[in-house]
């Protein structure tokens, strides 16, 4: 049974030109202690799906429809007291930027401390104690020393390990990592990655790990759900992914093309176009206007999120590779650029 | 030499375009040329002959490079400070490694490189010391007032005996503001603030008539505005006013029935100074009591001593004494003589054992006791007794806290002199030590606690008394010397009512402010973290109070207050609470702002998926990071509440007088004759104000200034 399923989720965001649906239908579930990559490019939804489970969108945001069950509660339906209990206890969130996600104005040991405070009820003594562990844990070199310290006078580096610390401080069932490595430099992203899959192997720690790196993802993930204009485009597991499988959605594999590669000489290519604006969206297969292999039936009708294989889904009428590079097929493609 | 030649030579074509004669320029330069390198010369051998002079040459350049250096400092922290330059580098700077500091004390240190602030925040702490520890040493006498010191000038001239007099003093006398001494020669001297404020035509009394100067004098008295002297020729002399009567018979009441003139025997004729017993001077009037116990009296009597008239016609007068609105007579029989005040000062008073009180005549009360000495207060009579009882008759308050009570006198020691002062006794006994008792405002009970030859001469003036040797020579003294930043209008020290407004206005305003901060601080978070309708409702709300206009409310409030005939220490806390409800309004503003922004940064985000509640969020996680807004506004609007308080003070609709603030104080600026003439009442009590709100200024601008990290220390 998995720890945490997402149904079916409508994520909106009211605004002055209309309803922009950030998140359209999307479905996945977490499996516990193994770590599911979401990816896309910005704008895609990835954030705001994951930041819908704990209920932390902005105020013009709702859930419009869709459950999320987590330990069979469903959190769209949970009071908001309930809430809190769940936030930064049961799962726990990593943001992208390790530099403003620490209060200024806070030393170590207060942020650190805060957790066992809110919700294990410490003394601010014993909290402390716990954070000096915290720190050891997600290997700060002297932290006594750092315990005193403030965020500003720590290196990135430094910081999101001491977000890491915040956020595996009560040992959370489900860790939301929301590109926690994109401001970091490559060493250290190594460092900190390295880092998250030993905690996760101590602790059992299911991760959803939201990037838009698949190197990232490769190093990191059990699953991957690709999601594009907040629905899903593709759903598989990682092998089946980065495996030079026989199927695939063309985003998925436009992105994979867009991996620079020391190995190789191919000229990097990437996908042509950007993502359409959330509230002009296309009619038929919201990739068809960047997609090489768009025909006329994907202008008018939208594909379904189908089973090509097993555990792989795919939204796209011609998920076969070899197919739909075909000379057959490439007489019906409309090509855009 | 060559390029200095070159030099010349350009300076040689520049001057032939202006076409005068330069050959004299060439010859002065080539002749300092010469001149400069004979001195090299020189100056080599200089150095290889005089050993000796160099050590002293080189202590002299040291000393001068030290000069230099000093105030090249002094130049570049001016600059820094005043102009706002770039901080120099110094060698030691260059290469020093900064430490890491938490922010609090990062702000401290910066806040301690500011010579400005720093400044500011020691006079501030000055001034708020000094009012907050001044009152507790100075106690204040709400209902103090002294008819008698009324608009006297700073100074501390009151008890300045001049020098010639000290070594040979016959007599000295004071009745208000100024004294007149004579010595052994006959010589009048005039000290204290000999100009009468009150006076139309700013008479001096330092102006001795020349009369006076040029002869002998035997007697002289001072009255309030007025001094009598008798010459041994027996010519009786007055001088300073004279409207009332006080001498001569050019005073605009003669005539009427308000004075009695000067006796024509006085004003033109002479006296047998022999036969004078005494003379002695009051409020505007003046007696002269013979040895055959006749008396002349005259002057302004309804003002001076109501019961003066009947008087005239006694002859069997020993010594008279002038009280404040009244006189009283000692007789040669014993008794005293009060005329129509025996009612009002001529009652003893008997306290039972069981607590009741008796009153008797002071005739009855003597019942064949002879009164010896009698001395007078502006509203008592001491009458010392033959078997050496001292009763106090009238109203004579020892009670008051700034008070001295009547000493009792050890078994078998007895008064021998007993002086009376404005609000005081003062006497000598028989043991030589000086007791002063009564009132002590102004420190006039401060007797020394030394002992005396029984044969001095104790001299009790007003507010000042002195002892006299038997060898003429001025022994002691104490008593007022005067006032460092004058009085006012009912004769208060300006100097004590400011260490007391400084309290008072102070107090209003940290009350006021702390008062505005909270309710800023909470509708401000709650408005702008959480938004909305809340934010929405409370900024309706703010805008209200903020609509309203200050002065005109807080009139209308105290209006209001001052009909339902409140206490008044809830009336100044009213006034603090109106203060404070009344600005809050732009720190709720402010706050919100900063909330705002500082709410959508990354970390709150990260607080919320923390799981930490809402409240917390506002308040314990945003607002140390708006602290530094509010702290600086704190520190401004201290200063804005006080200056409010002192404006609402000074329109008579804050702290009423007789309590003193800094505000109420400058009540008199609103009359032209206060902001000429009598400067002190308005200067100091604005320059405190002012130097306090300056202060407080400076510190909450340089507050800003090293608590916004943007606004780089080192410009």
């Amino acid at each position: 049974m998995p720890l945490l399923e997402v149904k079916n989720l409508h994520t909106y965001f009211k605004t002055k030109k209309g309803i922009v649906k950030a998140v359209n239908g999307v479905s996945y579930s977490v499996e516990p202690g193994k770590t599911i990559g979401i990816v896309g490019e910005s704008g895609s939804g990835k954030s705001v799906s994951a930041m819908s489970i704990l209920r932390l969108l902005d105020a013009n945001g709702y859930i419009a429809e869709g459950e999320i069950l987590f330990e069979g509660k469903d959190l769209t339906k949970l009071s908001i007291n309930d809430m809190y209990k769940i936030r930064g206890n049961a799962i726990s969130v990593i943001f992208q930027e390790p530099m403003t996600s620490l209060n200024p104005v806070f030393n170590i040991k207060r942020q650190l401390s805060e957790p066992f405070m809110i919700h294990q009820g410490m003394k601010k003594k014993e909290a402390a104690k716990y954070a000096v562990k915290m720190l050891e844990a997600v290997q700060i070199p002297n932290p006594e020393a750092v315990m005193k310290q403030y965020p500003h006078q720590l290196s990135g580096g430094m910081r999101q390990r001491v977000m890491i610390a915040m956020a595996l401080a009560c040992r959370p069932k489900i860790l939301i990592a929301d590109e926690p490595t994109t401001a970091l430099d490559v060493t250290i992203q190594a460092q900190i990655l390295n880092l998250m899959n030993d905690l996760q192997r101590e602790n059992g720690t299911s991760i959803i790990f939201i990037t838009h790196d698949l190197g990232v993802i490769n190093e990191m993930a059990d699953d991957v759900v690709v999601m594009y204009c907040g629905q899903v485009v593709e759903k598989a597991s990682a092998k089946t992914i980065f495996t030079n499988c026989k199927r695939s959605h063309p985003y998925t594999e436009g992105l994979m093309y867009s991996i620079p590669k020391l190995d190789s000489n191919d000229k990097l290519e990437p996908i042509p176009g950007v993502v359409p604006h959330p509230l002009a969206l296309p009619k038929g297969c919201k990739f068809a206007p960047r997609c090489k292999y768009c025909t006329k039936r994907c202008e008018e009708e939208e594909p379904e999120l189908t089973m090509v294989d097993e555990g792989q889904l795919v939204r796209c009428f011609y998920p076969d590779k070899e197919e739909r590079k075909s000379a057959e097929h490439q007489k019906e493609v409309i090509v855009h650029f | 030499m060559e390029e200095k030649n070159n030099d010349l030579n350009l300076s040689e074509e520049k001057q032939e375009f202006s076409c005068e004669t330069n050959d004299n320029v060439v010859a002065e330069n080539e002749v300092s040329l010469n001149d400069e390198a004979v001195n090299d010369v020189a100056t080599e051998e200089e150095n290889a002959n005089e050993e000796e002079t160099k050590g002293e040459k080189k202590a002299w350049k040291t000393f001068k490079h030290g000069v230099k250096k000093t105030g090249s400092t002094l130049w570049r922290w001016t600059r820094r400070t005043f102009i706002g330059a770039s901080k120099d580098l110094v060698s030691e700077d260059k290469f020093g490694v900064e430490d890491i500091v938490s922010p609090t004390k990062q702000i401290f240190i910066n806040f301690f490189h500011k010579p400005l602030a720093v400044t500011a925040l020691v006079i501030f702490i000055i001034i708020f010391l000094f009012a907050l520890i001044g009152p507790l040493v100075n106690k204040l006498d709400l209902g103090y007032n002294e008819s008698y010191h009324v608009n006297i000038k700073p100074g501390y001239t009151f008890m300045n005996v001049p020098n010639d007099l000290k070594n040979n003093v016959k007599s000295i006398s004071s009745f208000s503001y100024f004294s007149v001494g004579l010595d052994n020669n006959g010589k009048v001297y005039v000290w204290g603030n000999t100009k009468i404020p009150s006076s139309a035509e700013k008479t001096d009394l330092k102006n001795i008539p020349d009369e006076v100067r040029n002869s002998k004098v035997a007697f002289v008295a001072a009255g309030y505005d007025h001094i009598i002297a008798i010459t041994e020729s027996g010519r009786v002399i007055g001088w300073g006013e004279y409207e009332g009567a006080q001498y001569g018979d050019k005073g605009s009441l003669i005539g009427t029935s308000q004075v009695i003139a000067m006796p024509d025997i006085l004003l033109n004729g002479t006296i047998n100074v022999n036969d004078v017993a005494q003379l002695t001077c009051g409020y505007q009037v003046s007696a002269i009591v013979m040895k055959n116990g006749s008396v002349y009296v005259w002057g302004n009597y309804k003002s001076g001593a109501t019961n003066m008239k009947t008087l005239r016609a006694r002859t069997d007068v020993a010594e008279i004494q002038f009280l404040g609105t009244k006189c009283v007579a000692l007789l040669k029989d014993g008794s005293v003589w009060f005329g129509n005040a025996e009612e009002s000062l001529g009652i003893v008073e008997i306290a039972a054992a069981d607590g009741s009180l008796t009153f008797k005549k002071l005739s009855e009360y003597q019942n064949g006791r002879k009164a010896v000495q009698i001395a007078a207060t502006k509203s008592a009579v001491a009458t010392l007794l033959d078997d050496g009882e001292l009763v106090i008759t009238g109203v004579f308050n020892t009670e008051s806290e700034t008070s001295v009570a009547q000493p009792v006198l050890a078994e078998g020691e007895t008064v021998l002199q007993l002086e009376g002062g404005a609000k005081h006794f003062s006497m000598l006994t028989s043991a030589g030590n000086v007791y002063s008792f009564g009132d002590n405002n102004l420190k006039q009970c401060k007797a020394p606690g030394k002992t005396y030859g029984t044969d001095s001469k104790l001299i009790a003036c007003a507010f000042q008394n002195y002892v006299i040797g038997s060898d003429s020579k001025l022994e002691t003294k104490w008593g007022c010397k005067g006032y460092l930043m004058g009085t006012d209008e009912l004769g208060r020290d300006v100097f004590l009512r400011i260490m007391h407004g400084g309290k008072q206005t102070m107090t209003i305003g940290a009350v006021a402010v702390i008062i505005s901060t909270i309710i800023a601080v909470i509708i401000g978070c709650l408005s702008g973290y959480f938004g909305g309708w809340v934010d929405m409702l409370l900024m309706r709300v703010t805008e209200i109070f903020g609509a309203i206009p200050f002065l005109p409310f807080a009139l209308i409030l105290s209006s209001i207050l001052a009909g339902k005939n409140i206490e008044e220490n809830t009336r100044i806390f009213l006034i603090m609470v109106i203060l404070g409800l009344l600005s809050w309004t732009g720190l709720a503003r402010m706050v919100r702002g900063q909330i705002l922004a500082t709410r959508e940064s990354e970390y709150v985000v990260a607080a919320k998926a923390m799981g930490v509640r809402e409240g917390r969020i506002a308040f314990k996680h945003i607002l140390p990071n708006v602290i530094s807004v509010i702290l600086v506004s704190v520190t401004l609007d201290f200063a804005g509440c006080m200056l409010t308080e002192s404006s609402l003070s000074y329109l008579g609709f804050g702290v009423r007088l007789p309590r003193p603030t800094w505000g109420n104080m400058l009540d008199g600026c609103n009359s032209e004759l206060v902001i000429g003439q009598f400067w002190w009442r308005w200067l100091f009590p604005a320059i405190f104000l002012l130097v306090t709100t300056i202060c407080i200024n400076i510190i909450g601008d340089s507050l800003r200034d090293v608590m916004d990290p943007k606004s780089s220390i080192e410009k």
